[in-house]
């Protein structure tokens, strides 16, 4: 029998190390020979949960039936106005969104990214396009803005996936990013006539500029951050 | 006696009224599986305990069951196969039950070299339920190798029919307040470490000599589970201030068997957790003051009227005529928010003590040791869980956490006392 010297408790007579603090059994007087049976076995049985894939798959045939089905009724009966457009792209958003992730192999960040800014993009465009026409509103306002998201995202992205930051430091990053966001949106109302959007911008903005100072300032002084993890403890 | 059995036997039955709360909550995370193992002089003969488990599952119909889903409630069916396989054991145990893979039994029985082990969903029984049908199990496994085992305690006599009050839902049957209690907990303090992957739990049980523990316990005035509560509280409390956070409660949940307090033999589940708890922000406690603390709340908790305005509310729940009515799986949605906010977040810690075990003389000598393994929590680094057998308590960890700094406190703490500890893990 062997006894941990750190801990004080008997160990079985399997063990190789101390299960609760982790030194090593080291027992001069040990008999090689003797069958040893450990308490418990080493095999371990996982049960198998649905795979993510197939619930994807699953899923994509749900939402593909309607939209067929859609698409011919809408082309056959009433084809004077495409109505089914809506419905194919809000179906075609929520599935580069929600469902594509889990049916490509590997998940990298850069790809989904790259995705989600086309869906989002191709999107707006065709709802815009569909209900009122002309382009002066998309190319004005919706892609500069789209652009401007999806350049932040990618910046956030690129910079988190370098190394382990302190959350402190992520939400100033989000304030960053925020900032920007906003200044082009209003710059972009601005340019386009539309003064009531670039106001409303401007004070959301200016709100955001001042907790990034505030951030800022959690981000440099220790003594705030401590106090800020402290507070918001989980 | 075979139709006399059949008459008795119904073909399906609803859950009790804590049953009805597992299914909903079987998740990949949280099993409410639990496991009871009896370890024996010598190794174990699969192919008997295979006999024995078939010769005994007449007897416990209760277990002979599987899962089925309702329109508004999920209920239990009889199932057709006569007894779910005899496997080797695994190094995972109390992993998740799926209702509608494999054999469909919602228990496990598993045996590794002298140790006969049952995983049991908790929906089913609790751990007085489970304790019959494994000492059962063993006092059959241990006929068939030859051994003259009567009947008597925790050992059913498998040639009766099953008495219709072990399949009772006593819940209902002893609820009696109309008002009910309304139970309202704050949340607290929660270890913080490394999960273990899912499907996992870390299993370390201390082997140490029950005169010498109740010896402990008596100088200090208290009982067992009391003393426990109070090392575990202990050590959590220490924990935290370690951890230099903003302080909150610490509280360990214990189980108390109704069957002490009400006259009924159900073999399904009966039991309330009664909270025991200190707020660090008031000062540090000392041992001597959490003995105290946990001794009086404990006692002044056990009180029948206030037990039974406790099963009411539970009862008042299930009859509650919007919730009875609502389709099973609105209830699930339900209920898997509800875990998701609510679940083991009014408890730090878990502490189940099974008690002695009584069994007759001429199968005492047969068995080396009871273990009782509370299932994995979803917040609890530690819910233990002890059973004692002749002069031998065996006290279990099971921590879904890769650290083993709380096991390590307690289980050193108790050697500081002059307790010998025995340590056997499934950590690597």
């Amino acid at each position: 029998m062997s006894y941990c010297v750190n801990c004080g408790v008997e160990l079985d007579a399997s063990a190789t190390k101390c299960v609760l603090c982790d030194t090593p059994v080291y027992n001069p007087h040990e008999k090689k020979e003797e069958k040893i049976v450990a308490p418990f076995s080493d095999i371990s049985v996982v049960p198998q949960n649905m795979k993510k894939k197939f619930a994807a798959l699953i899923i994509t045939y749900i939402i593909l039936i309607p939209n067929i089905v859609c698409a011919l009724i809408n082309i056959f009966l009433s084809p004077e106005k495409l109505w089914f457009i809506f419905m194919g792209s809000s179906s075609l958003l929520f599935w580069v969104v929600f469902i594509f992730p889990f049916l490509s192999k590997k998940l990298h960040p850069y790809r989904m990214w790259a995705f989600d800014t086309v869906a989002v993009a191709l999107y707006t465009f065709v709802f815009h396009s569909q209900n009122f026409g002309g382009d002066k509103w998309y190319f004005g306002i919706a892609l500069p803005i789209i652009l401007i998201t999806s350049a932040c995202v990618l910046a956030f992205i690129h910079w988190d996936r370098k190394r382990k930051h302190h959350w402190t430091s992520k939400v100033l990053h989000i304030f960053v990013d925020l900032v920007i966001t906003l200044s082009v949106a209003s710059l972009c109302f601005f340019v386009n006539n539309r003064i009531i959007g670039a106001e409303v911008c401007v004070i959301i903005d200016a709100c955001c500029l001042a907790l990034l100072f505030f951030w800022l300032y959690a981000n440099k002084s220790k003594k705030v951050r401590a106090w800020l993890s402290r507070k918001v403890f989980v | 006696m075979a139709e006399n059995k059949a008459r008795q036997v119904p073909d399906w039955f609803r859950l009790d009224n804590a049953g009805i709360l597992f299914p909903g909550q079987n998740t990949s995370k949280w099993s409410n599986i639990f496991r009871f193992s009896l370890e024996l002089k010598e190794e174990i003969d699969p192919e008997l305990l295979r006999q024995a488990l078939v010769n005994v599952m007449p007897r416990f119909p209760g277990f002979d069951v599987r899962m089925r889903k309702g329109f508004f409630w999920y209920y239990l069916e009889k199932n057709p196969l006569p007894a779910p396989v005899v496997r080797a054991d695994i190094q995972n145990p109390c992993y998740r039950v799926k209702f509608n893979e494999g054999d469909r039994f919602l228990f496990r029985v598993y045996y590794h070299a002298n140790r006969i082990a049952v995983d049991l969903f908790h929906a089913i029984s609790d751990g007085y339920g489970s304790a019959n049908f494994t000492c059962t199990l063993v006092a059959e496994y241990l006929r068939l190798k030859g051994h003259t085992i009567p009947t008597g305690g925790f050992v059913k006599d498998i040639a009766e029919a099953p008495p219709k009050s072990e399949l009772k839902d006593a819940f209902h049957k002893f609820a009696r307040h109309k008002s009910g209690h309304a139970i309202t907990d704050k949340h607290v303090y929660h270890p913080k470490g490394t999960m273990v992957p899912k499907h996992h739990v870390n299993i370390t049980s201390g082997i140490m000599s029950f005169p010498d523990v109740k010896r402990l316990a008596k100088e200090k005035g208290v009982t067992l589970t009391e003393f426990f509560a109070a090392l575990l509280m202990d050590i959590h409390c220490q924990k935290q201030l370690r951890e230099s956070r903003v302080q909150k409660e610490v509280s360990v949940q214990v189980p108390i068997n109704l069957r002490n307090i009400y006259p009924t033999d159900t073999m399904r589940n009966f039991s309330v957790c009664l909270l025991v708890k200190v707020d660090p922000k008031l000062g540090e406690y000392s041992f001597d003051e959490l003995l105290q603390q946990v001794a009086l709340q404990l006692r002044l908790e056990r009180d029948e009227k206030k037990l039974n305005a406790m099963i009411s509310q539970h009862v008042k729940l299930e009859k509650n005529i919007f919730l009875k009515y609502l389709p099973l799986p609105v209830k699930n949605l339900g209920l898997g928010v509800a875990t998701l906010v609510a679940a083991e977040k009014t408890a730090t810690a878990y502490l189940s003590n099974l008690g002695p075990l009584s069994l007759p003389e001429e199968m005492m000598e047969h068995i080396e040791k009871v273990i009782f393994t509370p299932g994995p929590g979803i917040h609890h680094a530690a819910r233990c869980g002890m059973a004692t057998f002749g002069d031998k308590l065996v006290f279990t960890f099971a921590n879904i956490l890769e650290e083993s700094d709380i096991e390590r406190e307690f289980f050193t703490r108790l050697v500081k006392m002059g307790v010998h500890v025995k340590i056997e893990s499934n950590r690597g």
